[in-house]
């Protein structure tokens, strides 16, 4: 096998690829434009309807607003509630979201809290589960029976003579220390893995099917075998520009991602201070190590598969499935608290999926890392071989 | 126009599909395997991993525990946590997630605490967003928070004061929406999200087939020169292109209603707990405003792929209106979002949300009556589009 003769095939291909202006366009610059875009739709859209929602004037009913005067004064000044006169007909309206809730008071409620210390009294709110306007007036009529609670028990300690402080002997209170990179590098652990390995995948598709299938639909299948170089070198620069899209579209869709989050980072600080999207070179260095020969072994065996083929559609119709293949494993980073240990460091695109999930929180298992590259190494190795076999065989290169 | 002839186009198209056998699996394999497969059988994983996970014991880390030992002798008790001895570089082992949690009690405090002075206040160390740490977190104040109680009661008791006085009035949340709203919420809004999907993608590759791989097959020209006029061509491409949409999505939604019968955990979970049945006249009203919608992907994915010379082309046309319709798509099942007069006229969107409503078990007849008017329309004008194209010779021998 000559290097240069690998390097004519590789050039030669290249430019066939880089050729096809759809192409480029449609695996290229459209998840480059469309990924930003759609990420920032949605979350824009979503902040919108969420906020309209809320602004919403919510039409509430209080029944029994006679036993809690100052409970109702107090919800009927809230800014966007409208309290609606009190009928039977509640569960029937809130069911047809014409009223967002009711408030049920229980009789003599504000006279027994004032001179009483009886059971504890509750008031009931009647709510749609599950419905998201019910659920935000729900949300401030807590509040407001909660703000009123803390004021009677004020004025019931007051009266015993006991100091706030006796209610309250001790306080506890949460605090993060994990650095800023682990606690984003967690939640991104969470997709970043998964999208990861489906755009190496989608990316060497496209040209696994061209480079193979679409040599043989358009007869040239033939022109290239009786060239000089020989079945080994054609596979190989054939193989090598599967490899460069594939991790070349995920780079970039990767890139594309990165700017998005970033330049809508400004708007998500506003949400939470702490979230502070951080990706060191260091983990980003490790997991593209790592991945890398997975493309190798996507890129192989989407070749070896689509070679098969006698035309682009069949082609696709035999890729299809392998899609569905990776997917689940590349799920595995949705999955909580799954530890990787020496068994599932064996399974094929899982351990990529779960050690990058790993690496995106700052964690440098070394060992298992070791030990991941070279597993998939040698599933790489082992689909690379069957590329190249199936390239020697006649009834695959010329099947009718 | 006759029908005879349009029946012909449409037997001999069919014949010509089901022919090839990777068509046929295509339509099978996603519905009835890959699909439950993949929405329970991952659901599965998913709850049994996390299940577990939940179990998992936690290490726990007490700073100056000499200030409370009531407090720590509890918390050695509690279920889940495992003490270890203190050290200084706790902040490191969180972050490496050896220790899950550390709590930090102040000075003094079981002396303040019996004391009744200014309440001190402990500090529990932890890494936010790890699934395990804010577990351990929920362990700790759980046990605080009962030690809490305890003091409190004790500290009234002595004062011959009933610790009912902290208790005056609670607000209770009741729901009164019935199990086919709540229920319906969440499915009503990821069902017509699927349903719009499958129609769409269903009608991509026999549309792609029937026109631009007829081209490519160089057959086109051979249809063309038969006694069968064009209108009749398209309606018999068209029909079938519509029945493969409307059959695979029916197939979906049935695979779909047989899993969830099985998966009862996942429904479960799917419907928030309550126990949802889709009314046999929600399903027929869904049906009939997504009939005109099929129409409107079929009519229209056969003009697009018409203008492809090849197959491989076709393919990349088309997948511009896949992303023009999935756009609408996900706005639909965005929270928050309610159909409306408006909305009632904007197409995909409007068929999404009034899927919604209907499963959800509300019917509004005036909007339902809207949208159905509005995508019939819109149905209408992209197979008449369809026709026109098809009179074009520009368009079916570009080259």
């Amino acid at each position: 096998m000559r290097t240069r003769n690998v390097a004519i095939v590789f050039r030669k291909e290249l430019t066939d690829t880089l050729r096809d202006r759809r192409t480029l366009i449609s695996s290229l610059l459209l998840p480059l434009l469309l990924f930003p875009l759609l990420l920032a739709g949605v979350l824009g859209l979503t902040i919108l309807f969420v906020q309209r929602a809320e602004r919403q004037t919510a039409p509430v009913m209080l029944l029994g607003a006679e036993h809690a005067p100052e409970l109702a004064r107090r919800i009927r000044a809230l800014e966007n509630v409208k309290v609606l006169p009190a009928s039977n007909q509640y569960v029937q309206w809130i069911n047809d979201k014409k009223l967002q809730a009711a408030v049920e008071f229980p009789p003599k409620l504000e006279i027994n809290l004032r001179q009483t210390l009886e059971q504890p009294q509750s008031v009931k709110v009647y709510w749609y589960e599950g419905e998201l306007r019910s659920r935000f007036v729900l949300r401030r009529i807590q509040k407001i029976v909660r703000e009123y609670r803390e004021e009677i028990v004020k004025a019931r300690l007051a009266a015993h003579n006991l100091s706030a402080a006796d209610a309250r002997p001790f306080e506890f209170e949460q605090k993060n220390v994990a650095e800023a990179e682990k606690v984003t590098g967690n939640i991104l652990g969470f997709i970043l893995p998964y999208f990861i390995i489906v755009l190496c995948l989608t990316g060497a598709m496209y040209p696994a099917m061209d480079l193979t299938a679409g040599e043989k639909e358009r007869g040239t299948m033939e022109t290239i075998l009786a060239s000089p170089a020989g079945r080994g070198e054609i596979v190989l620069g054939k193989f090598l520009v599967v490899l460069l899209t594939s991790l070349a579209t995920t780079a970039l869709s990767i890139l594309s991602f990165a700017v998005t989050v970033i330049a809508g980072g400004s708007a998500l600080a506003d949400i939470s201070k702490e979230f502070v999207i951080q990706v060191s070179a260091r983990s980003a260095a490790t997991v593209f190590v790592v991945v890398l020969p997975l493309a190798v072994a996507f890129s192989a065996a989407l070749m070896a598969v689509a070679l098969i083929a006698r035309n682009y559609r069949e082609a696709q119709g035999y890729l299809a499935p392998l899609m569905f293949v990776v997917i689940l494993p590349a799920m595995g980073s949705f999955l909580p608290g799954i530890e990787l240990n020496a068994k599932l460091a064996m399974v094929p695109i899982l351990n990529v999926s779960l050690l990058a999930k790993e690496i995106f929180a700052g964690q440098y298992p070394w060992k298992m890392i070791g030990m991941i590259f070279g597993w998939t190494c040698l599933y790489a190795a082992v689909a690379l071989w069957f590329a190249a076999r199936q390239f020697q065989r006649e009834e695959v290169l010329f099947r009718t | 126009m006759r029908l005879q002839r349009i029946g012909v186009v449409y037997r001999k198209e069919l014949l010509d599909l089901t022919r090839d056998r990777r068509t046929l699996v295509g339509i099978f394999l996603w519905p009835l395997v890959l699909f439950p497969l993949m929405t329970v059988g991952f659901g599965q994983i998913e709850k049994k991993v996390s299940q577990r996970a939940a179990k998992r014991e936690a290490s726990i880390m007490v700073l100056g525990a000499e200030h409370a030992p009531e407090l720590v002798a509890r918390l050695q008790k509690t279920e889940g946590l495992t003490p270890v001895p203190a050290s200084e570089d706790y902040v490191r082992q969180i972050n490496d997630k050896k220790l899950q949690a550390a709590v930090e009690i102040p000075m003094g405090f079981q002396d303040t605490i019996l004391s009744g002075q200014a309440p001190p206040k402990v500090s529990i160390y932890f890494y936010n967003t790890e699934g395990r740490s804010e577990r351990a977190v929920d362990r700790i104040e759980k046990t605080f928070e009962n030690y809490r109680a305890e003091v409190i009661e004790s500290r009234l008791g002595a004062r011959g004061v009933t610790p009912k006085l902290l208790e005056p009035v609670v607000a209770k949340p009741e729901n009164v929406a019935t199990a086919e709203k709540v229920g319906g919420i969440k499915l009503g809004t990821l069902l017509p999200y699927f349903i719009i999907l499958l129609c769409l993608m269903s009608a991509l590759q026999p549309a792609i087939d029937l026109t631009a791989g007829e081209k490519e097959r160089g057959t086109m020209e051979t249809i063309l020169a038969s006694s069968v006029g064009r209108g009749e061509l398209v309606m018999g491409k068209f029909l079938l292109v519509l029945s493969f949409s409307l059959f695979n999505t029916m197939l979906s939604i049935c695979s779909f209603a047989v899993t969830m019968r099985f998966a009862k955990d996942y429904a479960a979970e799917m419907t928030r707990g309550f126990a949802y049945t889709i009314q046999p006249k929600a399903m027929l009203l869904v049906f009939l405003t997504v009939f005109p919608l099929a129409v409107l992907f079929s009519a229209t994915l056969l003009t697009v792929a018409l203008f492809a010379k090849s197959f491989k082309e076709g393919q990349s046309y088309t997948g511009y209106v896949m992303l023009a319709a999935i756009f609408p798509a996900i706005i639909s099942i965005l929270p928050g979002i309610e159909l409306s007069a408006g909305l009632a006229l904007v197409p995909i969107i409007n068929v999404s949300l009034v899927a919604r409503e209907l499963f959800t078990g509300s019917y509004p007849w005036g909007l339902i009556g809207l949208v159905f008017a509005a995508t019939t329309v819109y149905a209408a004008l992209s197979l008449w589009l369809a026709i026109k194209m098809f009179q074009r010779e520009s368009v079916l021998f570009r080259s």
